[in-house]
């Protein structure tokens, strides 16, 4: 059996850590509120994006001459996952749905004989996938300075795939990330980002059946817009990871703190019958002593 | 005589509006043009410029916006307005801006590479616009 003084030291310990993950989740809290509302803000502009342009993937002839960020290569042998974790750990099951999410896909694209290519956003899930995949992960953007995430950080991820993209490096591109949907439920989300999909039977129909004039002519404007909605995807994913990485880190702590209040509960509770029966122990001792005499 | 249609405009950070309107001009990059309902469906690109909104048939234009560039869709029914930044003009002190774009020439004759002067180029080209309209009154 323990002796007190252990015990004293367990449920000491015990409450110090309380503390820290009470802290945590306080912080987690506060942030989130903050990622939420850009998050939520980012939304509206995304959506009208991407509706844009799924009206324009339909409406576009896919002709030799069509941009490939649009239509892609013709071809889906070669794929490359983004997989967007956190940077930091201690947020509850988060970068473990993202990246079991991400490894369905790729063994079932590997299953099939496909070609992956794995980009690491972020360097939490990096290393679970380096360890399963190995070379696949070739590359790891490290988000671990960014203190607010900007436009311009989203622009820079957007950047490096267009790049791996013009070297024709891969066919068909699909980011994962968590969608933000309140602090107890985040979606691991798989988009496809390059080419642009088109999954909407109303939209394809409304949009193929529009003659859209462009001003000025299509490829011009095309050339503005596709590098856009890549990054503005690319931002969207970006910004709701954020917010459902302090969802989920709010959550995980305050279980953590309930979790450490029931441990101390208990350890009182072992440590008082403790002192009890040490009591009764030296009360007999002293008894049994007295009727000795 | 027209009738209404849907508009939204959005930024990357937000909506800034949404509703009705009887009449929207677009600072398009060819040229402003007006767009009432029922207009043929264009995928246009915007340059700085002002946006301006008439609610309501009859009215004087309800809203102006200024606009760093952006895209607009128009459709019969709907007009999406994706745009880069919106500034209120009336929110906008005329000198302050002069101040401004001073630095941002300063900034360009210093620039070190191709993308600070990109970047000092686009904003002048914005901020010169604004001053334009300023300068004209609105």
């Amino acid at each position: 059996m323990a002796s007190l003084k252990d015990l004293r030291a367990r449920i000491a310990s015990v409450k110090s850590t309380q503390k820290i993950t009470k802290a945590m989740k306080m912080v987690a809290a506060s942030k989130l509120r903050r990622a939420q509302e850009a998050a939520e803000a980012a939304r509206p502009y995304a959506e009208r994006m991407e509706e844009i342009m799924r009206a324009l993937a339909s409406a576009v002839v896919a002709d030799e001459n069509a941009p490939k960020l649009l239509v892609g290569t013709g071809r889906s042998d070669r794929h490359l996952l983004v997989v967007a974790t956190s940077e930091r750990g201690l947020c509850g099951g988060f970068n473990t749905n993202i990246v079991r999410a991400a490894r369905r896909h790729a063994d079932r694209l590997l299953a099939e004989g496909r070609d992956v290519r794995i980009l690491c956003v972020g360097k939490k899930g990096a290393a679970v996938l380096r360890r399963l995949y190995g070379e696949r992960v070739f590359e790891v953007i490290d988000l671990g300075h960014v203190r607010r995430l900007g436009y311009r950080d989203a622009d820079e991820v957007a950047a490096r795939i267009r790049h791996l993209y013009e070297e024709q490096e891969f066919d068909v591109a699909t980011i994962f990330y968590a969608r933000f949907k309140s602090a107890l439920t985040q979606i691991p989300t798989a988009r496809q980002l390059i080419p642009v999909p088109i999954e909407d039977k109303d939209t394809a129909e409304a949009g193929g059946e529009t003659a859209w004039e462009f001003e000025p002519e299509e490829e011009a404007i095309l050339a503005e817009l596709l590098p856009r909605n890549l990054s503005v995807q690319v931002f969207r994913a970006l910004l709701e990871n954020a917010a459902s990485e302090q969802g989920a880190r709010m959550t995980a702590m305050d279980s953590a703190t309930r979790n450490a209040g029931e441990l101390i509960d208990k350890l009182t509770l072992q440590y008082n019958r403790t002192r009890q029966a040490v009591i009764t122990k030296e009360l007999i001792e002293i008894i049994s002593g007295a009727e000795a005499i | 005589m027209s009738e209404a249609f849907q508009y939204e405009l959005v930024t990357p950070e937000r909506q800034v509006g949404d509703g009705e309107a009887v009449e929207i001009v677009l600072p398009g990059e060819e040229g402003d043009f007006g767009v009432l309902a029922g207009h043929a469906p264009v995928m246009a690109q915007l340059r700085p410029g002002l946006i301006e909104i008439r609610t309501r048939e009859g009215e004087d234009f309800s809203r102006r916006v200024f606009v760093k560039g952006g895209f607009a869709q128009v459709s019969g029914e709907r007009v999406i307005l994706l745009v880069e930044e919106c500034l209120d003009p009336a929110e906008t002190s005329l000198e302050d801006l002069k101040k401004r774009i001073h630095a941002r020439e300063i900034d360009l004759d210093d620039a070190r590479d191709d993308l600070e002067r990109a970047a000092a180029e686009r904003d002048l080209a914005w901020m010169r616009a604004l001053a334009e309209i300023l300068e004209r009154g609105i």
